[in-house]
């Protein structure tokens, strides 16, 4: 069905030709474009904007998803840093997403194990703060070997992940640093 | 290289499912009248006074329409002339039209021409319902009909406009960044994605005007919030979308480069003739024309 537009609403849009019932009164046959319309599948979707999380540059990317799944990633062309542009991993990130070899669970293999297990969230990072506290508390050094005070531990280091944004990241040097942490690394760069 | 017909770029439609053959003859008539008035403005004092580079550029820092340092009223000469030859056209393309344009043709004979034609000027590119138009009892469907005529009217002029404008050193206008046409300030018609980052300009049919314009921000209400915005994507029609914006219920036909062979460019002004169903289906789905959203009008 073609859509009937008021006057005053017409009046403002006089001249669009993309309407139809505006044709219909200029006499055209319209019939092939309207039974066409009635007989095409639609889908919504919706575009978001997001950063990718590869390296440190920060490139910026569209993301369209139908029904809260990703169809389509690319590079934001308004985005200052990339302008649309992506390298090769980032052009693949859709897969990211997509793949069926992505992980959607805590997986745990135990020391000297070769089997994955499937945990809870809870049960992983309880152990993973065990297992620090247990490291740090049986590492911990004081003083160095001249007396000095240094409160540190050399037998955790960290890694940060290059998505990191600045707020994160002073987080995450906190953290580390009061747990006394000297290893502290960032891939706040390619 | 010959030169490229009307039917040579309507051509691309042949056999395309949706499209409208009597859509498609009658736009080949329009262009060619377009044509000709185009070529016979390169030696007319169109438009009357040209706007000095430092108005254009007042003008775009300010965000403003170019029309509105630049009066596109043609003279009562040439308005005469091609709203005559235009009413020949519609007589042959559209025989449902003649007894309004016969009408329309009586009063223009018997009123002072400045107040008539430019009104009907005025119509189609403002929407300006002028009593000047049709005295008297005049129904919704005439007035409509007549905007539409006086819309044709305009665009070769507002198209000569345009071109002059983009070529202007000053005018930079597919880096413009505004929501209206920076030429007459009007909504877009159509969009395309760039080929080769994807970044999205829109198109003005009145101007025949592309600019740059952000991905992710409504077009007709400026809304920039990404989960008030949307697509629609069709089965078997990848190149195409309507974007739409569930704030002011404005949609945009955009058609994709990105998707097309090498080499080939979107043609708005066939593509406006061959994305008719599309349309269709976005007002079907309770979205407006953009050109009544950015006129609060909708």
């Amino acid at each position: 069905m073609i859509m009937k537009l008021s006057r005053r609403g017409f009046l403002a849009a006089t001249g669009t030709t993309a309407l139809g019932g505006l044709l219909s009164k200029l006499g055209l046959d319209l019939g092939p474009s309207v039974a066409y319309a009635e007989a095409l599948k639609t889908r919504y979707a919706k575009e978001s904007t997001t950063i990718c999380p590869y390296c440190g540059v920060g490139c910026g990317l569209i993301v369209s998803t139908m029904n809260r799944n990703v169809i389509n990633v690319e590079g934001d062309p308004d985005h200052p840093i990339n302008q649309g542009s992506l390298c090769c991993k980032g052009q693949s990130l859709y897969q990211v997403a997509t793949s069926d070899r992505r992980l959607k669970k805590v997986l745990y293999r135990a020391p000297r194990s070769s089997e994955w297990e499937e945990v809870s969230w809870e049960w992983a990072l309880g152990k993973i703060a065990d297992r620090v506290k247990e490291t740090r508390d049986k590492t911990f050094t004081k003083k160095d070997d001249k007396g000095r005070l240094v409160n540190r531990t050399h037998a955790i280091a960290a890694l940060g992940g290059a998505a990191l944004d600045n707020e994160e990241c002073y987080l995450y040097g906190k953290l580390m640093r009061a747990l006394g942490m000297t290893f502290i690394e960032h891939q706040a760069r390619i | 290289m010959g030169t490229t017909t009307p039917r040579d770029r309507l051509a691309v439609l042949d056999g395309r499912p949706g499209v409208a053959p009597d859509l498609v003859v009658l736009e080949e008539k329009l262009i060619k009248w377009r044509e000709e008035v185009r070529a016979s403005l390169k030696d007319a004092t169109y438009p009357a006074t040209e706007p000095a580079p430092d108005l254009l550029n007042e003008a775009l820092r300010d965000g403003r329409a170019i029309v509105d340092v630049c009066d596109p009223l043609p003279t009562r000469d040439l308005l005469t002339r091609w709203s005559s030859s235009l009413f020949e056209v519609i007589d042959q393309a559209l025989p449902a039209t003649k007894s309004l344009v016969d009408r329309f043709r009586g009063i223009e004979a018997t009123q002072d021409p400045d107040d008539v034609l430019p009104a009907l000027f005025g119509h189609g590119w403002r929407a300006l319902d002028d009593p000047a138009l049709l005295p008297g009892e005049t129904s919704e469907d005439d007035l409509q009909t007549l905007g539409w005529i006086g819309r044709q009217l305009a665009r070769p002029f507002f198209h000569h406009l345009g071109e002059l404008l983009a070529g202007h050193e000053a005018f930079a206008i597919r880096d413009v960044k505004t929501r209206g046409c920076p030429c007459c300030g009007g909504a877009p018609r159509m969009s395309r994605y760039e080929r080769e980052e994807g970044q999205r300009y829109l198109w003005c049919e009145l101007c025949d005007v592309q600019w740059r314009y952000a991905r992710l921000t409504c077009p007709f209400c400026g809304n920039p919030k990404q989960e008030t915005l949307g697509y629609l994507s069709f089965e078997d029609l990848d190149h195409y979308r309507v974007d739409v914006c569930e704030v002011c219920h404005g949609y945009l036909r955009a058609k994709d480069e990105r998707e097309l062979p090498e080499g080939a460019r979107v043609d708005f002004t066939i593509e406006d003739v061959g994305t008719l169903h599309l349309c269709l289906v976005a007002e079907q789905k309770g979205y407006h024309s953009g050109s009544l959203i950015s006129e609060g009008r909708a």
